[in-house]
This record gives C-alpha cells, sequence and structure tokens, in this order.
C-alpha cells in the first residue's frame, strides 16, 4: 500500500488529458485495474493500527482518556468502482463531548500531533482550520511510510482516526480482537467492535493505561 | 324492519329528532352548494389557464356536491321522513314505502327545503 | 394533460387556489359540526331509547350512527385529505415556479433572447436584434463583459477589430447563456406541468372508486346494509392496496395523512396482515415502513429457499446436456444470488435474535430502518441509518453505476461513514443517512452509464421518496440530497423534470445532471454543491452525454475541494477514502447545516 507524494496541479492535469488519449488511456487502464498489493490483510491491519493510536496517545499530555472507540469500514476501490473482496478499515476514538471542546483537546494536541508525527518522519497531507459560528475545526492528517493515515479532527466531537488504506477483506474469524487505547474499558458499552465478535469479545482483557502505554505491543498485537 | 317485542315512542321527542335530521338536511345541501360555487369560481381562470387542474376541480367540486354531500343529506331525509310517518302515527312503521312516506314529510314539514320532491334528483326516473 | 404555458403559470392566482383550499378545509369543520349534533342531539338526545324503544328504533339509530361515520370518513378522505390537500400542494409547487420565472423571464428579456417552440419545449433564442447586434460588431454590454473584451467604439476601434477576430466566441457565448436559460424554462415548466398532472390525477382518481354509502331504509334494507358493513370492513384494505400499486392518484402527503387517520388497530393490521401495501409506501412512517419491510424480507427469502429447492429438484430430472437445464441451472443460479444477497442485507440490519440492529457509530448509537428492497432487475435496497422522521438532517445519498443489491453493504459502509461524520460534525443535532438504491442502476459504464433512460426511470420514485421524507418527517428538517457518479444524473433528472424536497443537493464526481446550469434544479443555487477531484476521469465526460459537468465555473452553485487518492488509480470512487478528509469533512458540513 505504498503511496507516492501527490503530484502537482500540472502534473495530475497533464495525466488526466493523457489518460483521455487511446493509447495511453490503455495503459493507465491496466493500472487502474492492477492496484498494487496491499501490504495487510484486513486481519493483519488491526494490530499497527491500535498500536499507531497508541502510540498518539501517549504523545498527548494531560490526555482526559477518549470515550468510545469504533472499528468500522469503507469500500474500496479500483478501476473507478467498488471492488468486492478489498475494503477500507477505520478506527476512530472519540473524545466525549465536553472534552472535545477544551482549548486542550482542540488546539493544543493539534500542535502536539502536528510536531511528534513530523519528528517521525510522517508525511502530514491536510492541516486545515475552519472558522464556523461558535466554533473553529482543526483537521490534521498524516500519512505513515506503511501507509496507515491518522487524522486528528476537531469538529463537534474531536476524533482521532486511524486508516489502513485498501486491504484485502478477512474472514470474520481471522480478526483478532485488539484492545483499545486511550481509557476506552474493553468490551464495555463504548468499545464499539461487536460486529466482528458476535460471540463476544475477549474477556481478559484490561483496560489499556493511557499514561502508561507499554514499549511493545507485541502481546497485544 | 321487523316489529318490536318492546316498543316505546314519545312522538314529540322523534319529531324533533326530524326537525334536526331535515335541518342538518338543508344545511349540508346548502353548503354544498355554497362550496360547489366557490369551487368553481376557482375553477374557471384554472380551466383557461389550460391546467389539467381546473377541469379536475370543478369536477371534483361538482362530484362532492352531487353525490357525496348529498347522499348524506338525503339519507338523512329519507331517515327524517320515515320517523316523521312514525311520530305521525304514534307507532313504528313495518312497510317502508319511500314515496308515501316522502309525501307525508311533505304534508307535514312544508318549509322544509327538500319538500319539493320533484326536484329531488333521488325521486327523478330514470 | 397539463397544456400550460409560461405566461399563464406566471399569471395563475395562486392564493386564490390555497384560499379555496383553507374554504375547503372550513367546510369540513362545519359539516363536522352536523355530524356532532346527530350523535349528541338525535341518537343520544331525542332519538335516545328513553324516548324511542324497539327493535326498528335500535335500527334507526344505527343508520344515523352509519351515515354519520361515512360522512365524516367522506370530509376526511375526500374534502380534506384529497381536495383541500391537492389544493395546498400544488398552490405550493405552482408559486414555486411563478418565483423561479420571476427571476428567470427578466433575465431572458434583459439579454435579448426570445421564447420560443411549443410550451413541452420551449427553446431560448437569440433575438433577431441580438443577432444584428453581433453581426454589425456592436455587441451589447452584458456580452461584451462575458466574453472580456471591451464595448467596441465605433467600428475602426481597436477593440472592434479584437471582437471581430473573436467574432465565434460572441456568439459562442450568447448561445451557452441562452441555453442554460432554455434548460431552466423548460425545468420550471416540466415540474409545474408534473404538479398540474398530479394534482388533476389526485382528484380524479377520488372519484373512480368511491366508497359506497350506507343503504336507504326500505324492504331490502337488512340485506343491504350489510353487504355495506361489508364493504367498510374492506375499506382500508382496498385503500391501501391502491394506494401501494400506484392506482390512487395521491400524493405522499396523502398517504401520509390517510395513515394517519386510520385507527392503531387498522394500521397495526396492515402492517401483519399486508406488509407488501405498508413496506414500499412513500409517506407511511418510517418505524411501519421498517417492520412491514423486514417482514417481507423473511417471507422472501424463505420463499426463495423454496423456490430453490423445488429447482433443484426438477434439474435432478432433466438431462444435463439440454437447453433446458441450462436455462434452469441460470434460474437456479439467480435465485440463489438473491437469496444469498438479501440475507446478507438481512444479516447486516438485523441483530442475531431477530431485533433490528444498531449501526456501529458515535453515540447514540443508530438503529437501521429498512424502507424497501426488491430482487428486480439488479435489485433495490432503501435503508436509513437512523430515524429520519425524528432528525434535524436527513442525508440521502443515491449510488451510481454498478450499485446493486449485492454491493448494497458496501454502500452502506460509506452511508454510515457520512452518518458518523454527520454525527461528528453536529453533536447537538440528531442526523439520519439514507442509502437509496431505488433505482436500476446501470451496470456498466459504456454503454449504459452513458444512457439517461436509467435516471429518467428513477426520477418520478425519487420524487415520491424525498416528498414521503418530507411528509413523516419534522416540519425543519434539513433535508440534502447526495449523489455519486451516475447518482448525480439521476437526481437532476428527478430535480429538473418532477422535483424533489432537499434544501442541499450535492454532486460528486458527476459526469453531468442532465441541465448546463444549477438554477435549473428548483433548489436555491446557493445550495448546490459540486466536487470532482484532479485525477477523477469523469471530469472528461462530453457535455453531450448528460450536460456540463456540475463542478464547472459556468455551472453555477458552489464547487468544495475533494483530494485525490493514489496518483496511477482511477479516481472516480476515492471519495469517501481515507486520503479525501477534506471532503468528508466539507459533506458532513453541508449535511448538517454548518454551510
Amino acid at each position: 500500500m505504498p503511496r507516492r507524494p501527490p503530484p502537482g496541479p500540472l502534473w495530475r492535469k497533464a495525466l488526466a488529458s493523457l489518460a483521455s488519449l487511446p493509447p495511453v488511456r490503455s495503459i493507465v487502464e491496466h493500472l487502474m485495474d492492477n492496484p498494487p498489493e496491499p501490504r495487510y490483510t484486513q486481519a493483519e491491519a488491526y494490530a499497527p493500527m491500535e498500536a499507531a493510536a497508541a502510540e498518539a496517545v501517549a504523545a498527548l499530555p494531560d490526555f482526559p482518556g477518549f470515550k468510545e472507540r469504533i472499528w468500522s469500514e469503507l469500500p474500496a476501490t479500483s478501476g473507478g468502482i467498488d471492488v468486492p473482496g478489498f475494503t477500507i478499515v477505520e478506527i476512530t476514538y472519540v473524545f466525549s463531548l465536553p472534552d472535545s471542546g477544551t482549548p486542550l483537546v482542540r488546539e493544543t494536541y493539534v500542535d502536539v500531533l502536528r510536531e511528534h508525527w513530523t519528528s517521525l518522519g510522517y508525511t502530514v497531507t491536510r492541516d486545515a482550520v475552519k472558522e464556523k459560528a461558535g466554533r473553529t475545526d482543526r483537521s490534521l492528517v498524516a500519512i505513515r511510510p506503511d501507509g496507515i493515515a491518522l487524522w486528528y479532527w476537531a469538529a463537534g466531537h474531536t476524533v482521532l482516526r486511524v486508516q489502513s488504506g485498501p486491504v484485502t477483506v478477512s474472514e470474520p474469524e481471522a480478526i483478532e480482537y485488539v484492545p483499545p487505547s486511550g481509557g476506552v474499558m474493553p468490551g464495555g458499552r463504548y468499545d464499539k467492535v461487536a460486529r466482528y465478535f458476535p460471540g463476544g469479545i475477549p474477556a481478559d482483557r484490561d483496560a489499556v493505561d493511557p499514561f502508561d502505554s507499554p514499549d511493545s505491543y507485541e502481546d497485544d498485537l | 324492519m321487523a316489529g318490536a317485542e318492546v316498543f316505546v315512542m314519545d312522538p314529540d321527542e322523534v319529531r324533533k329528532s326530524v326537525e334536526i335530521l331535515f335541518a342538518i338536511e338543508s344545511e349540508v345541501d346548502a353548503q354544498a352548494s355554497a362550496i360547489a360555487t366557490s369551487n368553481a369560481d376557482t375553477a374557471g381562470p384554472l380551466k383557461e389557464a389550460h391546467t389539467a387542474l381546473g377541469p379536475a376541480l370543478e369536477a371534483a367540486g361538482e362530484w362532492w356536491q352531487g353525490e357525496r354531500a348529498f347522499g348524506f343529506g338525503s339519507l338523512l331525509g329519507d331517515t327524517g321522513e320515515y320517523l316523521a310517518v312514525c311520530a305521525e302515527e304514534a307507532v313504528e312503521v313495518d312497510d317502508y314505502n319511500a314515496g308515501a312516506f316522502a309525501s307525508v314529510a311533505g304534508d307535514l314539514y312544508p318549509e322544509r327545503g327538500n319538500a319539493d320532491l320533484d326536484a329531488r334528483p333521488d325521486r327523478q326516473g330514470p | 394533460m397539463s397544456d400550460l404555458t409560461w405566461e399563464r403559470l406566471r399569471d395563475l392566482d395562486c392564493g386564490a387556489i390555497r384560499a379555496l383550499g383553507d374554504t375547503w378545509k372550513s367546510y369540513v369543520e362545519q359539516q363536522l359540526a352536523h355530524t356532532d349534533r346527530l350523535r349528541a342531539e338525535v341518537i343520544d338526545g331525542h332519538l335516545s331509547a328513553e324516548h324511542f324503544e324497539s327493535d326498528t328504533a335500535t335500527r334507526v339509530r344505527e343508520q344515523i350512527g352509519m351515515t354519520a361515520d361515512r360522512y365524516e370518513d367522506d370530509l376526511s378522505d375526500y374534502a380534506s385529505t384529497r381536495i383541500a390537500t391537492t389544493l395546498f400542494e400544488v398552490a405550493d409547487a405552482f408559486e414555486k415556479e411563478q418565483n423561479e420565472l420571476k427571476e428567470l423571464v427578466p433575465l431572458i428579456d434583459q439579454h435579448q433572447f426570445d421564447i420560443e417552440g411549443p410550451h413541452h419545449e420551449y427553446d431560448v433564442n437569440l433575438s433577431g436584434d441580438l443577432h444584428r447586434a453581433i453581426l454589425t460588431l456592436n455587441p451589447p454590454q452584458w456580452l461584451c463583459d462575458m466574453c472580456g473584451v471591451q464595448k467596441p467604439d465605433g467600428f475602426w476601434d481597436v477593440d472592434t477589430i479584437k471582437v471581430l477576430f473573436n467574432g465565434v466566441d460572441l456568439y459562442g457565448t450568447a448561445i451557452g447563456l441562452a441555453g442554460q436559460y432554455q434548460d431552466w424554462l423548460r425545468a420550471v415548466m416540466s415540474r409545474a406541468h408534473d404538479a398540474d398532472d398530479e394534482a388533476a390525477a389526485a382528484l380524479a382518481e377520488m372519484r373512480e372508486n368511491p366508497t359506497e354509502l350506507p343503504p336507504q331504509l326500505g324492504a331490502t334494507y337488512d340485506d343491504l346494509v350489510d353487504d355495506y358493513k361489508q364493504g367498510v370492513s374492506e375499506e382500508v384494505a382496498d385503500e391501501a392496496k391502491s394506494i401501494a400499486e400506484g392506482t390512487s392518484g395521491m400524493s405522499p402527503e396523502q398517504v401520509n395523512q390517510w395513515w394517519e387517520g386510520l385507527s392503531e388497530t387498522e394500521r397495526q393490521a396492515l402492517i401483519e396482515e399486508h406488509p407488501e401495501w405498508v413496506g414500499p409506501v412513500d409517506g407511511i412512517p418510517t418505524e411501519s415502513r421498517d417492520t412491514a419491510n423486514r417482514t417481507l424480507l423473511d417471507n422472501q427469502i424463505d420463499g426463495l429457499g423454496v423456490q430453490i429447492a423445488a429447482k433443484e429438484q426438477a434439474l435432478q430430472g432433466m438431462d444435463p446436456d439440454s437447453d433446458e437445464y441450462e436455462r434452469a441451472k441460470e434460474e437456479l443460479d439467480d435465485l440463489k444470488q438473491d437469496e444469498k444477497d438479501l440475507a446478507k442485507l438481512q444479516g447486516r440490519i438485523t441483530d442475531d435474535d431477530g431485533t433490528p440492529a444498531l449501526a456501529e457509530g458515535p453515540e447514540p448509537k443508530q438503529p437501521y430502518y429498512l424502507l424497501g428492497f426488491g430482487t428486480q432487475d439488479s435489485g433495490r435496497a432503501i435503508v436509513s441509518v437512523g430515524d429520519p422522521d425524528t432528525a434535524d438532517n436527513v442525508n440521502t445519498f443515491v449510488p451510481g453505476t454498478t450499485a446493486d443489491l449485492g454491493s448494497a453493504t458496501g454502500i452502506l459502509n460509506r452511508v454510515e461513514t457520512m452518518q458518523s461524520d454527520a454525527q461528528l460534525a453536529a453533536p447537538g443535532a440528531s442526523n439520519a443517512t439514507v442509502m437509496w438504491l431505488g433505482y436500476d442502476a446501470p451496470d456498466t459504464i459504456v454503454p449504459e452509464a452513458m444512457q439517461e433512460r436509467w435516471a429518467d426511470g428513477a426520477s418520478d420514485d425519487l420524487e415520491r421518496f424525498t416528498r414521503g421524507l418530507d411528509a413523516t418527517g419534522q416540519p425543519d428538517t434539513n433535508h440534502t440530497l447526495t449523489g455519486h457518479s451516475y447518482g448525480t444524473t439521476v437526481i437532476g433528472h428527478a430535480a429538473t423534470q418532477d422535483g424533489v424536497n432537499a434544501d442541499n443537493l450535492v454532486f460528486v464526481a458527476s459526469p453531468g445532471v442532465g441541465t448546463d446550469t444549477a438554477s435549473a434544479l428548483g433548489v436555491d443555487e446557493d445550495n448546490v454543491w459540486s466536487t470532482t477531484n484532479s485525477l477523477d476521469p469523469i471530469q472528461l465526460s462530453p457535455d453531450v452525454l448528460h450536460g456540463a459537468n456540475p463542478a464547472d465555473d459556468d455551472f453555477g452553485g458552489n464547487t468544495y475541494h475533494s483530494d485525490t487518492g493514489a496518483w496511477n488509480a482511477n479516481n472516480h470512487s476515492t471519495y469517501w477514502d481515507d486520503t479525501n478528509m477534506a471532503g468528508r469533512e466539507t459533506l458532513a458540513d453541508i449535511a448538517t447545516g454548518q454551510r
């Protein structure tokens, strides 16, 4: 799932124009129909994604804890259409509404994460501020070299999202439970992963203390 | 209209019922006529504007007046006529004769709006 | 059929139509006083058992009560729901289009265009004066401004020569603008004709199969009254059937009024005994439709199982090399695919214990509501995440090419993403996001997605669906219609031909929406949004297919930015991917009324 730096506008227009020419179009279509092999399967993606979330949490001072964690998916596309057999995993950590509104969470954490992710060599692809009636929204996106994306979005709620990019779909039984970070109670009401574990979530997991992140997530991943 | 094992009748009270039935019949007729007129007044310009709504609205107003409102009033009128005869004779009448009842009611309630039988569509022959 | 011209539409007195609706409403109240009086003063008063008691007396009281019941039903069903509501709806629809004409016609005049042609397909052409002005190199100021040239000052003016060499641009620009006004005018008239025809149909259908009146007292009364009572007991079922089959002529708002007028027992009986008359019907509240559709889904899956077993048995007796076997095998495969797709949909929206599932998302969790499904063509699936009847914001998503029943759960992932984004963007509001795969989507980009027929086939159904949401929802709900790819074409056709109930239109990766101007869509142009990322090949779609790209400047409305995914991939469907947070944020803002 390697990502290349986005081409500049001229590049894009040139590519788009070239793509319309019949001989070139067939080459482009070939690329479209043969997407790069994803680095992870869906089942493999959760562990490094959760580790990425925990690693971000560890960098945040005076962390108040998340309220909830959600595992969800998006259709992955190729050739301009949704492709069966591929998916995009999205993990969302949500701050409570009161915490979402504090300057610490809405402003300070954006600055901290910008610096932190840049120092780790991640590519910041979005760093936006939107003024709205009664609030200022911020959005910070960083991409890791392995293609995992981190999105810190201070909107009505403030969330940390981790996204896998396209991965091959795994059989449900191949997906292993990974405990949440950031203070969400594993298997609790706000640990929203039940869709993947219809038989119930493993009960022998303890909550991860966000202030005491382990050096390695090997046991958990 | 089978006969009854128990029979109570206060002809004056029954007559009062008849008066109410005829009064409502009359008011419903007049009010339906008024709404149909309003309807036609609005439908006119819509027809002139070549809308599909205009003719449909006019027809709907006429249908309401001629079928539904009139049907309601007519049912009340018929029941009133029957009760009028019962009250007049102080017994319930088993042999139903709409024409005769209408005639009696017409004599008894000359002020009734629908007393003119010949003008009533339900009394007109095919 | 509506033969309104634009001039006649402009001059219609909508106030008079609305006033007549009010008159009918007042009339209904006035008439209800009569039935009240019958019950209070006659049945329970002068004609009570105290004053008149016998078998016949009982029968007469019943007759008067039955007559009053009938009249009250008539007043509700016909005078109020049919006539008054039709008048209010058509007055609103005409007035909306009149307001469009008030804006449009002066523009046509000011630009020296002429309206020509038959009233079902108006042309807007350059007037003779405008032709002359261009040919004599004396173009009007507005045209010079649009072409970016100074208005020539005399024939030998330098700018005149520039204009001379740019003569094609003058004509092309003028014709282009006239074309946009033509699209706008045609859309206005199409919607007006549609509203007119629908209103007329609602009134005409009312008279087609009216309920029988109670019989008059008389010799055959006992027989007739039994027939009448039998008819009354079947009346609701007959009405429900007629509505579901689309022969009632009732609008979704009228359907809603009819439904609200039923007793709780009647509603429950319909849901349980005839879910097929409840589940698919726009205007019936979401909760009831959901319950009915889940029953239908169970039944259909069971029915497919029976058909599959029968087909498998039949296959055993056939020659495997015969054509008959081949056909039967194909039919069997289709049945199995339908069963699999429906079971997948059912599994997604239902918990293991059979109760409706909640979608995973930010608190509060939102239930799934099944608003429709089918296996015909490529399949249908209409599912809401969150209750659109109680939501402050409802975003209806129309997917595009290749969407089918088999891909419905994948599309639902996208819908859940939009719902989740909306909840995070506006936690103080209640939100619902609907997947509307209520049409037969094209299966292929070439040639099917290049054809308009799929959009035209969906137009009326999408119109009714949005009007149904309006009828069952809250009065101030913010409605958004979001299309992707061919889904935008569907929305555009519905908006210009029939009209849709939406506050915002969002076109994502549009190949064109069937018109060259946002003004034709019947929605405030400020609330029309388009986005196409820079690597999406859809922007290369020629205008002749589905009209101008709504993301072009000339189209009007607004655009918003969407980021691309990988440079070497087709970026036509990456708008909800992890590479386009900017687009997701903006869409969430639009859908929650924050833009």
